[in-house]
């Protein structure tokens, strides 16, 4: 079958900032496809470059057979945008909103039952203005589902939701999923991705750094072990030769090892011959999160620290 | 859904959330009519001058202050309705992400626009039709049979021209609120040099050349014509409607030229 979406070899810069650097992936039709990253990663230009907004700088990009660089109204009513930050008129109810748009498709949902698909039918008379940041979120995203699309982007949905709206938004996005709706989702959690995401890709700095189902990143990435270690005062630098990307955090440094034995030998062996007394050294299973969580740069990255790698 | 009816419901629902947000019928309706009655019954007065007459340009004949101020407020109106008061909403649609919002579905552009310049006329022959109206029952200045065309021909040109000002204006201001500054001082401006609130002979020889130049002067003049010439040719005069279409030239050149903004300026 061909796929939903097929990007390849894709490129953006803005200035001499290159923000996408050689991203490609597919999107099956039918599945709901999660894209990850921090913010900066490059997640919401790949986006916005696959609905049509933004044009890019190299690479093929395909979208329900279409180069969204040349979008037509036909293509445009057959894909669904849910943007990260919009607001429709406040001063029109939730139904003249919902009619509005569904009078620019050419065979849209009717328009009740697409308000009863995001729970909003009690609120169709309100005003936008006066629904809560959830229920503005969901009409957001009956507003992308009422010209009935084949696919629909949605653009970190759960993002500024409260704990009890964002479950509320994944079951209404599980329910989505039933309509056979390719969806592509963007978002910075994880577990979101995790429940949602029949597939993932998670970028960092512009490049894809992991794809698959969870459950193959989770088994790549448990094959692995993550090894941290407190520096004592006055080390500023690890002298042992470790092939992997370490990350300062202050002083305490954490890798990940494919091969924790040979790792573990290098770097006592070096503390030893340097009569330095590496402290808190602890040696686990990596997780997904931790991969998320070194991919985030929530911990220094490599590059920063390449100086004390070896 | 054929263009037709898409701009039909552009146009339904634009005007719903316009009338409810309330500002484009304070600035474009309500304020020019209140403006016009106040300032018709303070100097409009045969005890305040209003009898004087007022020589009104390119018309070669003179009419009473009373009568000056209906085809003046009548330009007040329009000004305000289809620029002050329109390059702000249009600001706000797209600084809300709104605009970008439409841009992903099959909306086209001529539709939009469309339904903004439908508004825009509804609006405008309100403000208008009041003030005539008013005029004739309130201060005796009747509008004849024979200025009716020039009413309508001068509506339409000064709702286009300033519309296309209005839309051309957005790519110049990031904000909505610097959009009603821009739009205010604008407006005032004009309605100050144009020939609205006093008769221009008071205003010095070169503000009163620049003025004639600018977009308000021919229309309030155009206006005020129809109410003191007897449709001998010169209600519709080609000067007037000329400099009308200048501006609407230069406004279309400048959004060819700069291209229309969908996204928002400000990425929040």
């Amino acid at each position: 079958m061909t796929p939903a979406i097929s990007v390849s070899g894709l490129r953006k810069s803005y200035g001499d900032r290159e923000v996408v650097r050689d991203v490609s992936f597919d999107v099956a039709a039918g599945e709901c496809f999660g894209l990850l990253g921090h913010n900066g990663a490059g997640k919401t230009t790949t986006i916005e470059i696959l609905e049509g907004y933004l044009a890019r700088d190299a690479g093929s990009v395909s979208v329900l057979g279409t180069d969204p660089a040349n979008p037509s109204s036909e293509w445009r009513a057959r894909v669904g945008i849910v943007l990260q930050d919009m607001n429709v008129f406040p001063t029109l109810t939730v139904a003249e909103t919902m009619h509005m748009f569904a009078d620019l498709y050419p065979a849209p949902r009717e328009v009740d039952e697409t308000i009863g698909l995001v729970d909003l039918g009690r609120r169709s008379g309100t005003q936008v203005g006066k629904l809560s940041g959830g229920e503005k979120r969901r009409l957001d995203v009956a507003l992308g589902l009422v010209g009935d699309p084949e696919l629909l982007f949605l653009d970190e949905p759960t993002t500024g939701l409260d704990p009890a709206a964002r479950r509320e938004a994944w079951t209404m996005i599980e329910d989505l999923k039933e309509l056979g709706v390719t969806i592509v989702l963007t978002t910075h959690y994880m577990d979101e991705a995790q429940t949602l995401a029949d597939r993932l890709v998670i970028l960092d700095d512009g490049v894809v750094a992991a794809e698959g189902t969870f459950g193959e990143l989770l088994e790549r990435h448990d094959d692995a072990a993550t090894i941290s270690f407190r520096l004592p005062n006055g080390v500023d630098a690890v002298g042992a030769t470790i092939e992997a990307e370490l990350r300062l955090d202050g002083r305490l440094v954490e890798f990940s090892s494919t091969d924790p034995q040979r790792d573990l030998y290098s770097l006592l062996g070096w503390a030893d011959e340097e009569r330095i007394a590496i402290e808190e050294l602890t040696v686990r299973r990596s997780s997904l999160e931790d991969l998320f969580l070194r991919i985030r740069g929530d911990v220094t990255s490599a590059d920063t620290v390449a100086g004390v790698q070896r | 859904m054929s263009a037709a009816t898409i701009l039909v419901s552009q146009t339904r629902y634009n005007l719903l959330a316009t009338v409810r947000a309330g500002s484009a019928i304070a600035l474009g309706i309500v304020m020019p009519v209140v403006f016009y009655l106040g300032a018709s019954a303070l100097f409009g007065s045969e005890a305040m001058g209003g009898d004087t007459p007022v020589e009104v340009r390119n018309a070669g004949e003179t009419a009473d202050l009373r009568t000056f101020y209906v085809g003046g407020f009548m330009a007040y109106a329009v000004t305000y309705a289809a620029f002050v008061s329109l390059l702000p909403d249009i600001v706000d649609i797209r600084e809300r992400g709104l605009l970008k919002r439409f841009r992903g579905t099959p909306l086209p552009l001529s539709a939009f626009v469309g339904a903004r310049f439908a508004i825009a006329v509804l609006i405008t022959t309100i403000g208008v039709v009041l003030i005539a109206g008013l005029g004739s029952v309130a201060f005796g200045v009747s509008t004849p049979a024979s200025a009716i065309t020039g009413l309508v021909v001068f509506t339409l040109a000064g709702t286009i021209t300033f519309a296309c000002l209005a839309f051309a204006a957005t790519s110049i201001t990031r904000t909505q609120s610097s959009a009603q500054g821009l739009s205010n001082g604008v407006g005032i401006i004009l309605a100050m040099t144009s020939g609205v609130f006093f008769a221009p002979d008071i205003l010095p020889e070169a503000v009163r050349s620049i003025a004639q130049f600018l977009p308000l002067e021919p229309l309030a003049n155009g206006y005020q014509s129809q109410y003191v010439t007897d449709a001998n040719g010169i209600g519709l005069d080609a000067r007037n409607l000329g400099i009308l279409a200048a501006w609407t030239v230069a406004a279309v050149a400048l959004v060819a030229l700069r291209g229309f903004r969908w996204q928002p300026r400000q990425q929040r």
